[in-house]
């Protein structure tokens, strides 16, 4: 309570310079509520400056009156005067003893704007004043300290009734003042009774608006109010907020408030209010939430109605958030017990039935069926989350709200930090009410992954278009993105899906040798079975990525492509040379890869042709001597001495060019014999070759070239170094397009 | 790291799993019968584009760096009027020293696209030659024959006019075909075409042999001179 004391003197002190009767020099000060005389620094009389009464006179006399004493001194400049005056006002209006209610309301009743009596009346209007005020905080204070709660409200009633009629008083007593110029000192002493008053007014009626809200009306059966009915939570509702104002409000009430008796116990009161309904809260909410989690696990259980039912207790969960933690831990409780069962039947029912669909459908069906379980999933856990948010007011902070209901304004940091208790109890909850969904989920896909050889990758590509959106980047699987729950579980079923996967393509890289070892029992290796394998993987993988991202895809092939071209590489069969094993299988693996039109393999694709034409040249060089080996032999020799510096018609001088020697090796291959060769040489390759891999015509086209440039060589060398010697190979090159065609026509 | 573990336990657990997947997959290989065969044979003087239409056909791309084929094979899945077919395509070279070297693809060859560039007069010439070794070594006046003019997409320079090459193929009672390697332009076309004509003879045959009997004789036949 600021009743304060007013003084008319305000702050300062006023001095006045005065001299007394033998002429010495003293000073007369006035300063709070008394007068001083004094000389020099020694102080010599003091008096209430109530009980003084200060005179001038024209001529520059001086007198002050005081418990019928008088004294008087001569005062000449003019500064002292005006203070002298002033002093004889601050005299007059200086406060007195207890004066009564009644007796100022008589008083103000007769009085009349008198100028001869002006100056006793106004000193004894500011003396009934002053006790008026005394009064009217004593019997506030009486009033508050001797009523109990329910008596607060009448009595602060009564005083903001009696605080009306003397502002009413007060206004009437300001007209009277100005209307009477002689008394300006009643007006001073007005206008601390009146801004007393009114203080008293705004303490009582803030005090009432704080403690005594319309809606606390009923305090004792706030909790028998049905909460059944909308009129009876809207009624709830508003008592609760009241309550919980009005509560709110003691951690804002100055210690003067709280130390008033009547606050207290009207503050123990509204706190009983508050437990009695939270109680009856609890109670009820429990309830419900039994009720309906009966339902839900009744057959044919209505789905999901139990978040419109409930949501019209939003208000009320965070009502007891605030101000019944426990019961609001329980009730969250109460709930996340309920519904998780709930949820872990309906996520397991739906697995099961995509598993005994799964065995069946068809392949291109696990898609569907996959989908259809994460499409529950995701609806499932938007629908709570969203009802979760709402109902148990995850993203408000609830305690450090403002008190009227709206947020508070709060640094970035603060902000930050609200976000992440606020993720960090939804985790908690998403985590508590589906503790079993991503093993649920993991499960299924392990099930598909045994199910179907392109069972994980199915679900790679399923999740996978969820998770990113059609079409690869871009897609945040529904707003909200990171921060959904649906997330965290398609997350999981990505990793399981992904590993799988990669599961499924190591265990092909780890079967690579096997293909070897098989083809080692064929009568001709022929194309490796990896290859098809390779390509029907790609045709089936092809369409499972068709709509999504196909990073791994990509991936898949280059790591299968690049350890097939080490495999073939180390290949080796039992029957067929190394070379025929590779250049089949290289063209198989390059036509494979170019057919995919994947910009990752194109290195792959080059290596792989260049490795072909590798083994193609290979095999050509090596088989097509055979029909006249050691007429090569002995050319390839010619060759090596002509290299080294022998000139070409000096090449036949030495034994073992001789013509002689040539003449011999020549006799060992008749025409006839030549033909049989290269028939048998066209066999050999036809034997060799395999039928799928479809390169007899372009090895045979090689050999024919390359033996007829073999021929025409030898020609020339036998042209250059035995001239005239009358050798000739056993058949012109006309002979053996001939015999080409032969062979063309008999196979 | 991680996935290295990964893969190496996974390795480890589902070894029973993936012999039983491998042995799926043996078996299913078994019932999907090789389908038919189509063997067609690229013909045409260098340059005119039939690799370029071979790579169209088969991979959707384009290559504009000529690089001179000796002789490629390519075999591909398609699906013939519903029916599904393997097409076997021999590339072959436009320059060869010998055209007997050619006997052995050529009798290999079941139908043959004649290609030439509607730029090129000399390779509309070549084509007679193509043809007549083509008759000559299958001996055979009906057998699956296209005539295709490539480089549609160069109108503007076309030197080898329309009715000349219409005038030929009807002299040959073949089709003629204008396509674009370029622009892929009839190139499904020419093949399908052509394997339509391979299929519709395959039948004829075994309808002249009158039944499997004849054809399996026929085999036993072709056996006897391997």
């Amino acid at each position: 309570m600021k009743l304060e004391e007013t003084s008319g003197l305000g702050e300062s002190a006023i001095t006045a310079e005065v001299f007394n009767a033998s002429g010495r020099q003293q000073r007369l000060s006035a300063e709070g509520g008394s007068l001083t005389l004094s000389e020099g620094n020694a102080r010599l009389r003091s008096w209430p400056l109530h009980v003084v009464r200060v005179k001038t006179d024209t001529s520059g006399g001086v007198s002050i009156e005081a418990g019928g004493e008088t004294l008087t001194w001569s005062c000449t400049d003019e500064r002292s005067r005006i203070a002298l005056a002033q002093m004889s006002q601050a005299a007059h209006s200086a406060p007195v003893g207890p004066p009564s209610d009644a007796a100022l309301a008589a008083l103000l009743e007769d009085a009349e704007p008198d100028d001869t009596d002006a100056e006793r009346r106004v000193k004894r209007l500011g003396e009934r004043l002053a006790r008026l005020d005394a009064l009217n905080v004593g019997g506030m204070l009486a009033a508050a300290t001797e009523g109990g709660g329910a008596q607060l409200a009448t009595r602060l009633e009564a005083g903001s009734a009696a605080g009306a009629a003397l502002s009413a008083r007060l206004s009437r007593l300001e007209a009277l003042t100005r209307a009477a110029p002689a008394a300006l000192h009643a007006r001073s002493g007005a206008a601390r009774a009146d801004a007393a008053a009114r203080a008293l007014l705004v303490e009582l009626h803030e005090i009432y608006e704080w403690l005594d809200a319309p809606a606390l009306r009923d305090l004792d059966s706030l909790s028998e109010i049905s909460l059944a009915s909308t009129e009876g939570r809207a009624r709830a509702l508003s008592a609760a907020e009241a309550l919980r104002n009005a509560l709110r409000g003691e951690r804002t009430a100055t210690p003067a408030r709280l130390r008033l008796g009547a606050v207290r116990e009207r503050l123990r009161r509204l706190e009983r209010a508050r437990d009695a309904l939270a109680a009856a809260l609890a109670r009820h909410l429990n309830n419900a939430l039994i009720h309906l989690a009966n339902e839900a696990h009744a057959p044919a259980a209505p789905r999901r109605r139990h978040h419109a039912d409930l949501q019209p207790y939003a208000p009320f969960m965070r009502w007891l958030k605030d101000m019944d933690e426990k019961a609001h831990d329980g009730l969250v409780k109460v709930y996340v017990g309920t519904w998780s069962r709930v949820y872990e039947r309906e996520v397991h029912a739906a697995c099961e039935s995509a598993r005994a669909a799964l065995a069946h459908a068809p392949a291109e069906r696990i898609d569907d069926l996959l989908d259809e379980v994460l499409t529950l999933v995701e609806t499932v856990c938007n629908a709570e989350q969203d009802f979760c948010t709402q109902f148990f007011h995850l993203d408000v902070d609830v305690k450090g709200e403002a008190g009227d209901g709206e947020r508070s304004e709060k640094s970035d940091g603060g902000e930050r930090a609200d976000g992440r208790r606020a993720a960090g109890e939804a985790r908690r909850l998403r985590g508590d009410l589906f503790p079993a969904l991503e093993q649920e989920l993991v499960a299924l896909v392990a099930h598909v992954e045994r199910h179907e050889p392109y069972g994980a990758m199915r679900a790679l590509a399923c999740v996978g278009r969820r998770v990113l959106g059609e079409g690869g980047e871009g897609g945040a699987g529904g707003e909200g993105g990171e921060a959904r729950w649906a997330r965290a579980a398609l997350a999981a079923v990505a990793v399981a899906a992904k590993r799988g996967a990669d599961r499924a393509v190591a265990d092909r890289l780890a079967a690579l040798p096997d293909a070897v070892k098989q083809a080692a029992r064929k009568p001709k290796c022929g194309i490796l079975s990896f290859i098809p394998e390779l390509e029907e993987m790609s045709a089936v993988c092809e369409e499972i990525f068709a709509r999504g991202r196909r990073a791994d895809l990509d991936r898949w092939y280059l790591s299968l492509a690049t350890a097939m071209l080490r495999a073939i590489q180390q290949a080796e069969h039992p029957r067929t040379p190394r070379a025929v094993v590779q250049l089949e299988n290289y063209h198989r693996l390059h036509a494979c890869v170019s057919a995919l039109r994947v910009p990752a393999l194109d290195a792959l694709r080059r290596d792989a042709k260049a490795r072909y034409a590798d083994a193609l040249r290979h095999y050509v060089t090596q088989y097509f001597g055979r029909p006249l080996e050691k007429l090569a032999q002995f050319f390839e020799g010619v060759g090596e001495a002509v290299a080294a510096g022998v000139r070409e018609d000096e090449v036949c001088y030495r034994a073992a060019f001789s013509k002689h020697e040539l003449r011999r090796l020549l006799g060992l291959y008749p025409a006839h014999e030549v033909r049989k060769s290269l028939h048998r040489l066209y066999r050999t390759v036809e034997k060799h070759l395999s039928e799928e891999g479809g390169l007899l015509q372009v090895v045979w086209r090689a050999m024919q070239e390359e033996f007829i440039a073999q021929h025409v060589a030898l020609q020339a060398r036998i042209a250059a170094c035995y001239p005239g010697a009358g050798l000739t190979l056993p058949l012109s090159t006309q002979d053996i397009l001939d015999a080409f065609s032969d062979i063309a026509r008999e196979h | 790291m991680f996935s290295a573990i990964t893969y190496e336990l996974s390795s480890k657990f589902l070894e029973e799993h993936k012999c039983t997947r491998l042995l799926g997959s043996a078996m299913s290989k078994k019932p999907a019968a090789q389908p038919t065969l189509h063997k067609v044979i690229m013909v045409g003087s260098g340059g005119v584009g039939k690799s370029a239409l071979t790579l169209q056909f088969m991979y959707d791309e384009f290559v504009e760096d000529y690089e001179p084929t000796k002789a490629d094979s390519y075999r591909k899945k398609v699906v013939l009027d519903g029916e599904e077919v393997q097409i076997d395509i021999l590339d072959t070279a436009g320059q060869e020293d010998y055209a007997a070297i050619r006997d052995n693809y050529f009798r290999s060859g079941e139908g043959f696209l004649c290609v030439f560039s509607i730029t090129e007069p000399e390779s509309f010439d070549a084509t007679q030659e193509f043809r007549e070794q083509i008759l000559r070594v299958k001996n055979d006046e009906n057998i699956p024959f296209l005539l295709v003019g490539n480089k549609s997409d160069l109108g503007d320079k076309r030197r080898v006019p329309l009715d000349a090459c219409r005038e030929r193929a009807q002299l040959w009672q073949v089709p003629y075909v204008e396509t674009s390697a370029k622009t892929r332009d009839n190139v499904d076309k020419v093949f399908f075409d052509l394997m339509r004509e391979i299929r519709s003879r395959k039948s004829d045959d075994s309808r002249a042999t009158n039944g499997d009997v004849k054809r399996t004789k026929r085999r036993k036949i072709k056996c006897n001179i391997l």
